[in-house]
């Protein structure tokens, strides 16, 4: 493959810098190859219907850019036969693009700019909260979420277990191991469907990255410490060795030297935040997985919701200016469907937005495609329906999604039943946009200069 | 192959037509033509390009203008230094007066374009459920851009309650109540004047006059509404709105097509039953209405949320013109 010349340093123009993150599923690679398309497209109009946008005469993106993003292998996923979609994201990475704007009136010369996606799984957003908590809050929450459905029934018998260990006793490494491998088997489990939870802390249990092992520092939530086991050892002094001590030490290295860092060295630099959020996914599997993705966009967004100092609100609220939270997957729904999709998040993250508003954050809800999927067309009776290529059994599938409401019942009793999960399109081509729905609007949200 | 009904309780089900080879292929250019579903696209906004033509003449003109100046001052002074002097600041004063036209006109147009840019950034508000600290930047812009409109204490009232909890559509819907005296004024205006208009080409004489009148009391219209909703025309704000005008009209929306084809049927009786002059009378008149809801979506930062101009109008104005016309049979 023939090597771009070398770009111009990102330090000699000004930078943006934009988060992308997702929980599981959510489609961040896919988005992160859309814009990256898009703005690679600019000189072919791709993104001109946006106002903000339309100054961008030409967009690239450097390859040579230490731990950059794989554009080439969501490419070549994309483009394959069949294709496929782009693998989830594992570890951190950064998409660098330039961009040159059409000159000023005034000026003999084209404007630059820089723009860094700054891609991470958004398990490790989750870590968030974990950073304010203590041990024995991460044993409470963990108490309280493995009580109730569907995690009881994912993991029956886990909570028993993990009760009969007295944290004063000596560790005991075989059981440790089990116990971790079956933590790790209901995290997995968890966030799968048809579960597809989204509060599975740690979050670098299952996205470990490559800085990070697992099974190398374990620690599990230990209910015993939180009973009068866990008083008879004040301010957590448990003896050497012991479940309690291991399990402390190793929840403490995991925020302090793990968590807290990542957030502390990337989230310090970004200028915008974009969360995306698998609504459709959720919907394909209701009120718990509702439930479960609210909570967690709650705790990922809890640090923009204090109003005074501490280290968190410090940290993001010192560039951070615009929030988008985006609902993706809406070309499977029909098209006079998918604008209803964005006032169906706002149903949902009602109380979130709310307390939100008026804290100097710009929050903004999307629906968008990255990469449209599915076809609109006719059945016999003239009724609209969709088209495309089912992604398991990659089978052509002819369907016609339900009509969703713009209200989120309260209770988010709210279910899509048999919804298919669709294929990339064939015949996607780098040197065109792809085919997707608001993904200029996003962009211009995010950088456009008005 | 489920074909069941489509929801029962919360659970909304999805109906499987086919798959397999009984499903048609999947045309790959059909997805670049997915149809937007975002409804009316709002209010169009001719190109802006620097105006380097007018700019190079404007720029020889003053050129032009400091050279004879200068040369009248050397010419005056030796006539006599009081004359040098006296040309002097007449021409100072000529040209500060100038530079404060040309600058109050192009404030003025700036105006136009940020009452458009406004329009349609709420109508996207508006698409993409938009809240937080971007209504409350909208509803400060808005107060910025309604300050010197006549009814400013009504909008003041109305946007009290705009805050960083509101969405956009909130927001527009205030802005609505605040519109509610002029629109009412303004229709009322395009009411009469189209009448007007529609009588006076069924009854006129000179058919190649027509067109120029015609034109000039649509312009005089257009200046009327723009006034009702407090803007000031300069020259090129003017110009502005009257593009602005027909790029619209040139892209009719879903809206104007409707409020057409509901007056189609009535212009289309007419004709039969009133003849040609009274019919053309007719066929004026509805254009006549068309340029003054482009100029009311033109002078309004809150979109179009219903038509401004709505088939009642259309038709009163069709009755009126058939029961004054002259011709009438």
């Amino acid at each position: 493959m023939a090597q771009d010349p070398p770009a111009q340093p990102a330090s000699s123009c000004p930078v943006t810098r934009v988060g992308i993150t997702g929980l599981s599923g959510a489609g961040k690679s896919t988005l992160i190859t859309a814009v990256i398309n898009h703005l690679e497209n600019a000189r072919r109009g791709a993104v001109a219907g946006e106002s903000g946008l339309a100054r961008i005469r030409h967009g690239r993106w450097q390859r040579e850019a230490e731990r950059a993003f794989d554009y080439d292998h969501a490419l070549t996923a994309l483009t394959a036969h069949p294709p496929r979609w782009p693998e989830s994201t594992r570890d951190w990475s950064i998409a660098r693009l330039t961009l040159d704007y059409d000159r000023r009136w005034y000026s003999l010369r084209p404007r630059r700019r820089c723009l860094e996606l700054f891609d991470y799984p958004g398990e490790w957003l989750l870590d968030l909260a974990l950073l304010d908590w203590s041990f024995a809050d991460y044993t409470r929450h963990w108490i309280d979420w493995l009580s109730r459905s569907p995690r009881r029934e994912i993991a029956p018998d886990l909570p028993e277990r993990l009760a009969a260990i007295d944290p004063g006793a000596p560790v005991d490494e075989v059981l440790m191991a089990e116990l971790t491998a079956e933590w790790s088997m209901m995290l997995a489990e968890s966030r799968l469907p048809p579960h597809r939870l989204s509060r599975n802390l740690p979050g670098r249990w299952l996205m470990p990255g490559d800085d990070f092992d697992p099974d190398a520092m374990p620690f599990l939530p230990l209910p015993a410490i939180l009973t009068t086991a866990g008083q008879s050892f004040p301010d957590g002094s448990f003896p050497d060795g012991s479940w309690g001590q291991v399990c402390t030490s190793n929840f403490r290295y995991y925020r302090e030297k793990i968590a807290r860092p990542f957030f502390e060295s990337h989230f310090g630099r970004l200028d915008a935040q974009v969360i995306l959020v698998d609504l459709i996914g959720a919907l394909r599997s209701g009120q718990a997985a509702l439930a479960d993705m609210r909570a967690a966009i709650e705790s990922i967004l809890e640090p923009f919701r204090y109003r005074d100092g501490g280290w968190l609100s410090g940290l993001f609220r010192r560039r951070i200016k615009r929030v988008a939270i985006v609902a993706t997957q809406i070309d499977h729904l029909l098209p006079a469907d998918q604008s209803r999709l964005t006032r169906l998040l706002d149903s949902y993250l009602f109380e979130l937005t709310q307390q939100l508003a008026g804290k100097g954050i710009e929050l903004r809800l999307f629906a968008v495609s990255a990469v449209t999927a599915a076809q609109p067309r006719e059945d016999s009776r003239g009724q609209p329906m969709l088209v495309g290529t089912e992604k398991s059994s990659r089978q052509k599938i002819a369907f016609t999604p339900p009509s969703i409401p713009e209200q989120m019942p309260h209770d988010l009793d709210l279910v899509i039943d048999d919804l298919p999960t669709l294929a990339p399109p064939a015949g996607l081509d780098r040197a065109r946009t792809f085919p997707g729905r608001r993904v200029d609007t996003l962009l211009d949200f995010l950088i456009g200069e008005h | 192959m489920t074909d069941g009904p489509d929801s029962r309780g919360s659970h909304l089900a999805t109906r499987i037509h086919a798959q397999g080879e009984a499903v048609p292929d999947i045309d790959p250019e059909a997805l670049y033509d997915t149809p937007d579903d975002s409804g009316d696209p709002g209010l169009l906004e001719p190109p802006r390009r620097f105006p380097w033509l007018a700019t190079l003449l404007g720029a020889m003109a003053v050129t032009w203008l400091a050279i004879n100046w200068l040369e009248a001052i050397h010419w005056g002074h030796r006539l006599h230094v009081g004359l040098g002097w006296a040309i002097l600041v007449i021409g100072g004063i000529i040209g500060a007066t100038g530079l404060t036209l040309a600058w109050r006109a192009w404030q003025q147009r700036h105006h136009i374009d940020a009452i458009t840019q406004l329009n349609r950034r709420l109508a996207e508000a508006e698409r993409e459920g938009e809240m937080g600290q971007s209504v409350v930047q909208m509803r400060e812009e808005a107060e910025h851009l309604l300050a010197r409109n006549p009814q400013r204490g009504s909008f003041e009232e109305a946007l009290l309650g705009i805050d960083a909890g509101s969405h956009a559509t909130e927001l527009v819907v205030a802005l609505e109540r605040g519109y509610a005296t002029q629109d009412a004024q303004a229709r009322a205006l395009i009411h009469r004047e189209v009448v007007r208009t529609g009588l006076f080409i069924a009854a006129s004489p000179y058919p190649a006059l027509d067109l120029l009148l015609v034109a000039w009391r649509n312009a005089r219209m257009v200046n009327a509404i723009a006034a009702i909703y407090g803007l000031s025309l300069s020259f090129p704000a003017r110009w502005r709105l009257y593009r602005m005008i027909v790029q619209n009209m040139a892209f009719a929306s879903a809206t104007e097509t409707v409020l057409d084809s509901a007056s189609e049927g009535w212009a289309a009786n007419l004709m039969v039953n009133l003849g040609a002059r009274a019919g053309q009378g007719v066929a004026v008149a509805l254009y006549s209405l068309r340029i003054g809801r482009q100029a009311m979506r033109a002078s309004r930062i809150a979109p179009e949320h219903k038509p401004l101009v709505d088939r009642n109008l259309a038709k009163l104005i069709l009755g009126a013109i058939r029961e004054r016309s002259p011709g009438t049979r």
